[in-house]
């Protein structure tokens, strides 16, 4: 800046800084910053053990090694779905939220999806399970246990959600596009931990 | 819909994320000239205040969990480690909002000392056609239009107490003391009267209740504290640079300001008083150190303030 402070007082001018310091300055900074915030941001996660976002796994195996327990599987599982399954996932909240994610055989879509929490009835993250506007709820008896089933409206289209308490796991089953409600309960019904 | 724990922590970590960049910033470009340095650090005290509720209205998805998994910070997360059953999170707010009430409260009592000291003036003010408050309104008036300044009012207290300040945001005026103007030798006044003028001609007064109020509705944030305390510094290291130029004799106005708190017990006021005498020890070393040139050195204002604000606003995105 060149011009004096006060009128009618010549005040010196004033020296500058150039503009690219100044911008290479500030664009270090943020540059640092950004990733110290990211380091730290990791922190929590890491003294909970679990991951920051989602952490992808190649097998059920390697999640259940990771967690050391079982997962909830179904053991009726209809011809239409694929073994083994699409994706595997475990996601930072509470309870330890997974999910496993099978494929239809015959489109090679992603048709239904198991998540769970493993240590306790909590809900499960929407970065599991995306949300969608609800259209139809219904109250059922799985086995003796009160479960709810939604139909839900979602962006890419419609799915069936089967959410229960078992083993002291909160389990949603969701199936994606058409769903008949028997064959979902029949996957409900068949879920036990799995044995190598 | 966020509740206000999470609104207090965004804006907490938007101001503390902030403060460091600017800090930095300043420091290693380096920025001297202490107006630059102050729209910097004002721009931190009103961004967190701005960003938090406008990010909201604009980018919604930054509620979303799959956000979080891509953001920079998410205060959130650090709410799921608790002790004794409180989240970190809301420990720290309340640390944070402790501290931000420690250090606010002593600068309002002062301001409520100050104000008082104010109303007396305006109350029972020296007649105009007694000596001594013809003299200072003519020392006043010859200043003013050297400066650019509006037209100042000048109220004198009849006390030996060593006082001189400017008030009045829209109607500015000059409140000095008796003994100010009884004992201050001629130089050593005019210099004074000058960094007072420079600050009527600034709009300091009006910048000091903008940067109170942003204070104030920051309250829980101690960094927007000590922003807001260094702003007002650079106030004074602004109007004292101004007053060393005009004048032309800064040790003038270092005299004049040693001979201000010279005899107050700082003791008394304990941490306080310390605190203000360091304040008037930092301003006479950089009267004494004063130097045209490089205290006025700034990058061009425009285009900083505009990446200033481009590059925060982007690196705050994603803290959440």
């Amino acid at each position: 800046m060149s011009e004096p402070v006060h009128s009618g007082v010549r005040v010196p001018s004033r020296g500058t800084v150039g503009g690219r310091r100044f911008s290479y300055v500030l664009l270090s900074c943020v540059a640092l910053f950004a990733l110290l915030l990211r380091l730290t941001d990791h922190v929590p996660a890491w003294l909970r053990g679990e991951p920051r976002g989602v952490q992808r796994y190649e097998s059920v195996d390697a999640l259940e090694r990771d967690l050391h327990t079982r997962l909830l599987v179904p053991a009726y599982f209809p011809d239409v779905l694929q073994w083994p399954p699409a994706r595997v996932a475990l996601s930072a909240g509470d309870g330890q939220p997974t999910l496993i994610a099978l494929r239809d055989r015959t489109t090679g879509e992603e048709r239904v999806l198991i998540a769970q929490s493993i240590r306790g009835d909590f809900a499960i993250p929407s970065r599991l399970l995306p949300p969608g506007e609800v259209v139809e709820s219904r109250d059922l008896d799985v086995g003796g246990r009160p479960a709810r089933l939604n139909r839900v409206r979602g962006p890419d289209g419609g799915w069936t959600d089967l959410s229960l308490v078992t083993e002291g796991r909160r389990v949603v089953i969701r199936v994606l596009g058409v769903a008949t409600p028997p064959d979902l309960l029949r996957l409900v019904r068949s879920l036990h931990r799995r044995r190598v | 819909m966020a509740s206000p724990t999470d609104l207090a922590a965004e804006i907490l970590a938007h101001g503390v994320v902030a403060a460091l960049v600017v800090q930095v910033v300043i420091r290693r470009v380096p920025v001297r000239a202490p107006v630059a340095r102050l729209a910097f650090r004002t721009c931190v005290l009103v961004l967190p205040l701005v960003l938090p509720f406008m990010l909201r209205w604009l980018a919604p998805c930054r509620g979303t969990e799959a956000f979080t998994d891509l953001a920079l910070f998410s205060t959130a997360r650090w709410n799921r480690l608790a002790i004794a059953g409180v989240g970190l999170r809301d420990l720290g707010l309340l640390v944070a909002a402790l501290l931000g009430i420690v250090l606010l409260v002593p600068d309002l009592l002062h301001l409520l000392a100050a104000r008082r000291l104010d109303l007396r003036a305006e109350r029972t003010p020296l007649p105009a056609d007694h000596p001594v408050v013809t003299a200072f309104t003519a020392l006043v008036d010859d200043t003013v239009p050297v400066m650019g300044a509006p037209p100042t009012r000048v109220d004198i207290v009849e006390t030996p107490a060593r006082l001189l300040h400017c008030h009045g945001a829209w109607r500015p005026a000059i409140v000095a003391s008796r003994g100010v103007v009884d004992g201050l030798p001629r130089d050593q006044l005019r210099a004074a009267v000058v960094h007072e003028v420079a600050h009527i001609a600034r709009h300091d007064v009006l910048r000091g209740w903008v940067l109170l109020v942003l204070r104030l509705v920051q309250w829980f944030n101690p960094v927007a504290q000590l922003f807001g305390r260094r702003a007002a510094q650079e106030m004074e290291w602004e109007a004292d640079r101004v007053a060393a130029t005009v004048t032309g004799t800064p040790l003038a106005l270092a005299r004049a300001l040693i001979w201000s708190v010279r005899g107050r017990d700082a003791q008394f006021l304990g941490v306080l008083g310390r605190g203000r005498a360091s304040i008037i020890e930092e301003r006479c070393r950089r009267l004494l150190d004063y130097d045209p040139d490089t205290d006025a050195v700034a990058p061009r204002m425009a285009p900083a303030m505009t990446g200033l604000v481009a590059a925060l606003a982007t690196l705050l995105f994603f803290v959440i």
